[in-house]
């Protein structure tokens, strides 16, 4: 067993005390992680370092201190690593002028590989019907998984994805996050940065949490949930008797405060599922009608600056 | 997906046959800068500008050529179709392919953040510039060089030593318009690549490196009028005239470099340096860009 959640018995990718500064802003300050075969997500609000952090792990950026490695080698220096190693970058990096299948054949030649297997990568981000327009027209959807069939078609060990799922819709993300989990499955390596808790949730077991280029919490998603239930989450609760639903939730252990706003209660609670169960019982005997539940505090941002605050 | 959910087997499996090396991947590269440059499989106004440039520098060489071999013999008095002089004209164009060219070549990868795609790649950046400058290169070359060829044939034709005979004979021509040819690339195409490698549109990118090198010739001449020899250095439009010259036993203009008593190999030290420089510069910014 290695010592530290934030790394893995036989890592595919390394960081050791990396850190990376441009001029005086510090990205990424001494850190150390490493991914074996599997998903890990890495998450962190935007401007935490994970793009930095990303961009270092596969050898685009050099460390300020610190070293990376890649299958035990220095990506700076072996470019022979690459063969096993595709990124998909944050910002669009597509030829508008190309279609998607001669941006994924091209990537083929690129990676090494047979520009034919360039059907099977498109059909594996099911983009066949608009595989022959230029890619300038296609949504930010789209581009994300015409990105995605150019690094899947290099068929590589280690897929490294910064932000995928940006501008997909709910059906492409359930199908990109169905495919780096059949990835993973078979053993490969695949890193996925998001800002969004609950994409990594949903694809990931292992989680690396970044916050001001430090990382925040590491291990697996269950131990991160219960390192976060400390914080309180406001809820948005709508009923159409919120004066009564506000005395009967502030009864709730688990409720550390009401806040009516006209119509609406603004709740905050350290255990957002019970206070879930709960609300229906406590609807059915006010005979109320709830008409919206929902967590109102989605940013990540102040969980994460809670778990730096408790380092 | 849930935990209850399902994942379905995409049929994805790990590349397990072959690689190839980073020849084959920086010929790819070479290969789409070929394309690019000449806008195939891009719409028709993304060609109308390399190939009519094509069309201006080997146009008039193949009419010649074709109206010599219906007649039976080139027109000898025709002074722009000698292959010293023919660089007057295809030199000229030349600057302003290039200039396109070069801004085609390194502009969009940086402008499209596709640089990461190739940085990404068993490719480094020395193969990614390597890579680059050679289909420059291919595409200079030849558009410099292929009507010379044609001027060759067309005078082996309707010569009357004979087809062979004149083929054998005039080797000279071959080899001198190529090293003429790799004189106007040596010294254009490394500044147009410096131009390229900071501009940030290709236009540009290619409006500067036209304006430099044009603004270089009337700039230097000036220098040189007013007693400063050493301003000969500046003329970056006529050191390849120079060489050219030099290399062809020729005497077509009274380049600035010689009005300021250059000797032919000062201009050919200058493209030299101002190409290793130039060559220099882009590796270090593209080194820093990836």
């Amino acid at each position: 067993m290695t010592e530290s959640p934030a790394l893995v018995e036989h890592p595919t990718v390394e960081a050791r005390a990396v850190s990376k500064w441009f001029g005086q802003k510090v990205a990424v300050s001494d850190l150390s992680c490493s991914f074996g075969p599997g998903i890990t997500g890495l998450l962190g609000p935007n401007g935490a370092g994970k793009t930095t952090l990303l961009r270092m792990l596969t050898g685009l950026l050099g460390p300020s201190d610190g070293e990376v490695r890649i299958m035990g080698k220095d990506p700076r220096r072996s470019p022979e690593v690459y063969r096993h190693l595709a990124l998909v970058p944050e910002e669009d990096a597509v030829y508008g002028f190309q279609t998607a299948r001669e941006f994924v054949a091209y990537s083929a030649v690129l990676a090494g590989t047979d520009p034919r297997s360039a059907e099977e990568a498109i059909a594996t981000v099911r983009l066949e019907d608009s595989a022959d327009r230029p890619i300038s027209g296609y949504s930010k959807g789209m581009r994300q998984r015409a990105k995605v069939a150019a690094a899947l078609v290099g068929r590589p060990d280690l897929l490294v994805l910064d932000e995928p799922l940006n501008g997909t819709d709910p059906v492409q993300r359930a199908h990109l996050i169905d495919t780096f989990r059949t990835l993973a499955r078979e053993g490969h390596t695949v890193i996925v940065s998001s800002h969004v808790l609950a994409e990594v949730e949903r694809m990931s077991g292992r989680v690396l949490a970044m916050v001001d280029g430090k990382l925040a919490a590491a291990g697996d998603i269950a131990a991160i949930r219960r390192a976060m239930s400390h914080i309180p989450y406001r809820v948005r609760i709508e009923t159409d008797l919120p004066r009564r639903m506000a005395a009967a939730l502030v009864e709730i252990d688990s409720v550390a405060g009401v806040e009516l706003d006209g119509e609406t209660l603004h709740a905050e609670t350290t255990d957002l599922e019970g206070l879930g169960r709960s609300i229906a019982g406590v609807a059915a005997r006010l005979d109320a009608r709830v008409s919206r539940f929902e967590p109102e505090d989605e940013s990540l941002e102040s969980v994460f600056r809670y778990l730096v605050r408790r380092r | 997906m849930t935990d209850g959910g399902v994942v379905f087997d995409l049929g994805y499996r790990p590349h397990e046959g072959p690689r190839q090396g980073r020849m084959a991947v920086a010929w790819a590269v070479i290969r789409d800068g070929l394309r690019r440059v000449l806008g195939l499989r891009r719409r028709a106004r993304r060609k109308v500008m390399p190939w009519g440039l094509i069309s201006i520098a080997l146009l008039p060489v193949l009419f010649f050529v074709a109206i010599g071999v219906v007649i039976g013999e080139l027109a000898e008095d025709a002074e722009l179709f000698g292959h010293a002089q023919y660089f007057d004209l295809t030199g000229a164009i030349a600057l302003v392919f290039i200039a396109l060219a070069g801004a085609e070549l390194l502009v969009p990868d940086r402008e499209h953040g596709t640089l990461a795609v190739y940085a990404s790649r068993p490719l480094t950046t020395t193969d990614y510039l390597g890579a680059r400058t050679a289909a420059l290169a291919i595409l200079v070359l030849g558009f410099l060089y292929i009507p010379h060829i044609v001027l060759y044939l067309g005078e082996a034709w309707v010569s009357s030593e004979g087809f062979g005979s004149y083929l054998g004979g005039h080797l000279d021509d071959l080899w001198q318009t190529a090293v003429a040819s790799l004189a106007y690339f040596a010294a254009f195409a490394p500044i147009g690549m410096v131009v390229a490698s900071v501009a940030s549109r290709p236009a540009v990118a290619a409006g500067t490196l036209i304006g430099v090198v044009t603004i270089s010739g009337p700039a230097s001449a000036g220098l040189v009028d007013s007693g400063i020899d050493l301003g000969g250095l500046l003329a970056l439009q006529h050191h390849p005239g120079v060489v050219k010259d030099w290399v062809m036993d020729a005497n077509t203009h009274r380049w600035i470099p010689e009005r300021a008593g250059m000797d032919p190999i000062v201009s050919l030290v200058v493209v030299g340096l101002v190409a290793a420089a130039s060559a220099w510069f882009v590796l270090w910014r593209y080194r820093r860009l990836t």
